[in-house]
């Protein structure tokens, strides 16, 4: 797939303004230290422009043991299992090497927006403990589908190439014998001390929490000087270095206020000693540290443009959707005895277990039994499913008009009561807000309270009514959940009358048209629901609402906590 | 590469002396250390393994048995006479384990080849006498985490399955780490770990900055940064020692007693746990810091990571557990 014959340019001046290069800049640092820097994160979607970049990447990492491992690999191919087939050959135990196990070094992870977070953390335990690298590749259509986070932050390089056309894609970059070159001079990089104060400062400026960024610039910055054939990073080195790792960690513009950012408010009232306060006070840039000037190395327009798409709600018009796979399947529990039936997987290993102990007994009983093990009925063990898929409540809320606030503050209880008793069936919520032009995912699927009390702690209110964008938002969200094995509930708080089409304007047709469109896809996608009528005086709006979406209808105009949970509850037991 | 000097962490000293505490006296309990990514959970568990002692064992034992207590070991190894030294055991669990992998199995290759009923020691029997470390804890299949948390608790571990009946010694400290941001431990499972901690980045620039260099200083010049610390881990190797030996003489006086158990009662923790965790290790730092008699101090210092996990939880209350530990111990102190 590479463009052989043209000759790779050998220079390594990158315009850092542009994405492509970026994304060349980023691949050829990876290649010079990969295993220190852990890895890339790269978000695109199948195209030329990825193609091409997978392609020189693999070139220059060429002489890397390399695997390609899909985020849906089971255990026994991740850690190795007894080998069935061999060890009744053979009549010994025999493994399989598990991927994680063997020579691979370098994992390319495609899909590693569908990845779970077990699977993500059994990738984290590799890294850390074999110091191996990744390359990520995202293919998430939506800002709120993306590779794990526990996964991303490990890797140091994180680039994009969504909107890169492929007239952009020249073959430029370091060549392999540069690479290894520089790989050679890398060890004696050094660093002077002034660099760590530099990159602690602007991670702490872009909001970025985690000391690994920071540490990850350093490595990256040195690795960028190897690159250059320099035995110290220079200034280019720096910004090259900071671009490709903190950068895209951003969390908040440097000159923005904390009260516009993702992390809650400073407390209001006086701070006692506790630690959630000091880490409080770490979002605050300390003032007599020149964060300008460690910014300004920054290529100028980066942040903002990043801030763009990180942005909820900034979505490049509608992606084409991938099909949904035969969701809600649960993962396996641990085998059982059984029946061989159809539908059922027989679990070998512990089939045979459960033979094992009795074959010398049963030997005796039939000499004349010429096959090798002695398997009766009642060995056979099954392997189960979990019955039931993780749930998840998706609140669709109306977060429009005077009356947004009581009502937010409402759904927030319900969720908290709702996270408070989902322990042990570990449902999952979500929240949405439709205010304003558009909706926003307040709150991405979750189980953790901690995050729950973070997302809402402030609620934005007020405004016009985007219904559909809520309903648009909420459909998406049940769609990927369901892609990822769970079995999402659609709860929709409103009156039935939004005023804002799905395109922003201020249509009540087109709003009413989009509306309709949705909930009919909806019904047709069999996502359950419930909508919840708000209004004071129950409305036909909302009823022909549920109606087309095939929900249940609830008239609640005394809402609260409690009922809204209670009625959360009952959709999930019917 | 050797691990990271347990010295060299930068602050996090609720997690360090969690550690340490644990280090000195094992029957505190687990300890479950939650925060963000990137504040060196692992990296402070991995420390503090490489900075204690070794331990003497038979050799070939599969269960780290000491040679006066091979009486109760259940392992045929070929010398029961002879002993090793081996470097404190620290057995990470890593998150796909199968159930057959940690508590042990039927050896498959010996019922096969031989007839022959025998038992394949799993990871908790590698973890005897040393750490068992769950990194994201919290995203460990419930079952396996009572399971663990069972055989912690009894110091034994006890198979009957596939026509096996059989048991050997498992005392271990359970360390399980996570981001809260990514699920929570059941309320059921959280309270049986002994301490809790919490982590978060560093607040002071400086700070970041030290860490980071660290950091750095570890991963190009491993070989100098080990030694420039060496003399720092030995000698906190030798305060554990020692206040393993002072423990058992530490006086815990009456009103020590009756302080553990007013904080108790006015934060409503569930149960007896909350007080003997509380007592003990008070009883740990003060043998830390070579202090013959518990005081309240000792207590203070301890209380948040003892007692913020048995607190009962209020979903609509907004204050933190750990801010709830600390007023409700003004309160009760202050009289």
């Amino acid at each position: 797939m590479t463009r052989s014959g043209i000759v790779e340019r050998s220079d390594s001046g990158f315009d850092l303004s542009d994405p492509w290069q970026r994304a060349c800049a980023a691949r050829d640092i990876l290649a010079v230290a990969p295993y220190q820097l852990g890895g890339l994160l790269l978000r695109a979607r199948y195209g030329p422009a990825r193609e091409t970049w997978i392609a020189t990447a693999k070139k220059r990492l060429q002489a890397e043991p390399f695997v390609r491992l899909h985020p849906q690999t089971q255990d026994e191919s991740l850690y190795g299992a007894v080998d069935v087939a061999a060890t009744l050959k053979l009549g010994r135990e025999v493994r399989t090497q598990g991927i994680l196990a063997g020579e691979a070094k370098l994992l390319l992870i495609p899909s590693a927006e569908a990845a779970e977070a077990t699977f993500a953390a059994r990738i984290a335990c590799w890294l850390d403990a074999q110091g191996g690298a990744v390359i990520m590749l995202d293919e998430g259509a939506d800002t709120d589908e993306k590779a794990p986070d526990s996964l991303a932050e490990r890797l140091a390089l994180h680039i994009s190439l969504e909107g890169v056309p492929q007239t952009a894609c020249d073959t430029l970059g370091a060549s392999f014998g540069t690479i290894q070159e520089a790989r050679e001079r890398f060890p004696e990089v050094r660093v002077a001390p002034a660099l760590f104060e530099d990159m602690a400062t602007m991670a702490v400026a872009l909001g970025i929490d985690s000391l690994r960024a920071p540490s990850l610039a350093v490595t990256a910055a040195r690795a960028a000087a190897a690159l250059a054939g320099r035995t110290e990073p220079d200034e280019a080195d720096v910004t090259l270095a900071a671009t490709l790792v903190l950068a895209p960690r951003l969390r908040r513009l440097p000159d923005q206020s904390a009260e516009e950012t993702q992390k809650p408010p400073p407390p209001e009232e006086p701070a006692p000693d506790t630690e959630e306060n000091n880490q409080r006070s770490a979002d605050k840039p300390p003032d007599e540290m020149p964060v300008e000037t460690a910014l300004a190395r920054l290529p100028p327009g980066l942040l903002a443009e990043l801030a763009a798409a990180m942005a909820p709600g900034a979505k490049a018009g509608r992606k084409a959707r991938t099909p949904s796979k035969n969701a809600a399947k649960g993962p396996f529990a641990p085998s059982r005895p059984g029946r061989i039936a159809s539908g059922t997987r027989v679990d070998l290993i512990s089939t045979l277990r459960r033979a094992a102990p009795w074959q010398t007994l049963r030997r005796r009983e039939r000499p004349e039994a010429n096959t090798p093990i002695l398997i009766r009925p009642e060995d056979i063990a099954v392997s189960r499913r979990r019955g039931r898929a993780e749930r998840l409540a998706i609140f669709a809320v109306d977060a429009s008009g005077s009356t947004a606030m009581g009502r937010l503050a409402e759904c927030k209880g319900a969720v908290e009561l709702l996270l408070a008793d989902a322990y042990r069936r570990r449902d999952q919520v979500a929240v949405i807000a439709f205010r304003g032009r558009a909706a926003d995912v307040l709150l991405p699927p979750t189980r953790s309270m901690v995050q729950t009390k973070r997302r809402l702690s402030r609620l934005p209110g007020g405004g016009p009514t985007p219904l559909a964008s809520g309903l648009d938002q909420g459909f998406r969200l049940a769609e990927a959940s369901r892609r990822r094995g769970m079995s999402p509930t659609l709860v929709v708080m409103t009156d039935g009358r939004g005023n804002i089409a799905l395109d922003g304007s201020a249509d009540r047709a087109a709003a009413k048209t989009d509306l309709m469109d949705l909930a009919t896809a909806i019904r047709r996608r069999d996502i359950p629901g419930l909508v919840v009528d708000i209004s004071r005086l129950p409305r036909p709006a909302a009823s022909e609402l549920a109606e087309r979406m095939g929900a249940t209808y609830l008239p609640l105009p005394a809402m609260n906590a409690k009922n809204l949970s209670n009625a959360v509850r009952q959709q999930w037991s019917s | 590469m050797q691990p990271y000097p347990f010295s060299a962490i930068v602050g996090q000293t609720e997690m360090k002396e969690a550690l340490i505490l644990t280090a000195i006296d094992p029957g505190i309990g687990g300890v479950q250390i939650f925060g963000d990514r990137g504040t060196g959970k692992s990296t402070a568990v991995r420390a503090l393994a490489a900075l204690l002692p070794p331990i003497r064992a038979v050799r070939g034992c599969p269960y780290n048995t000491a040679v006066e207590d091979r009486a109760d070991c259940p392992c045929e190894t070929a010398t029961p006479d002879e002993e090793v030294l081996l470097p404190t055991p620290v057995v990470d669990l890593p998150l796909g384990t199968t159930e057959d992998r940690l508590v042990g199995a039927l050896d498959i290759e010996r019922a096969l080849t031989r007839g022959e009923k025998a038992f394949e020691p799993g990871l908790l029997a590698r973890a005897n006498r040393g750490y068992l470390y769950i990194d994201e804890v919290n995203l460990l299949e419930d079952h396996l985490v009572d399971l663990l948390l069972d055989v912690a608790a009894s110091g034994e571990n006890i198979v009957e399955r596939e026509g096996l009946s059989f048991r050997h010694p498992a005392r271990f400290v359970l360390v399980g780490s996570g981001n809260p941001e990514e699920g929570e431990l059941r309320p059921q499972l959280l309270d049986r770990f002994g301490l809790s901690v919490e982590v978060t980045s560093p607040t002071d620039i400086g700070d970041r900055v030290e860490v980071i260099r660290r950091r750095h200083a570890y991963e190009t010049d491993s070989k100098a940064f080990l030694k420039r610390w060496r003399a720092a881990d030995t000698r906190l190797r030798n305060t554990i020692l020692s206040a393993r030996e002072r423990l058992s003489a530490t006086e815990a006086p009456e009103s020590v007693l009756e302080d553990c158990a007013r904080l108790c009662l006015a934060l409503g923790a569930d149960g007896l746990r909350g007080e003997l965790t509380l007592l003990r290790s008070s009883i740990a730092l003060a043998a830390f810091q070579d202090d013959a008699k518990v005081e309240r101090a000792h207590i203070a210092r301890v209380a948040p990571s003892a007692l913020r996990h048995r607190l009962r939880r209020d979903p609509l209350d907004e204050a933190g557990s750990t801010l709830r530990v600390l007023r409700t111990m003004e309160e009760a102190f202050a009289a």
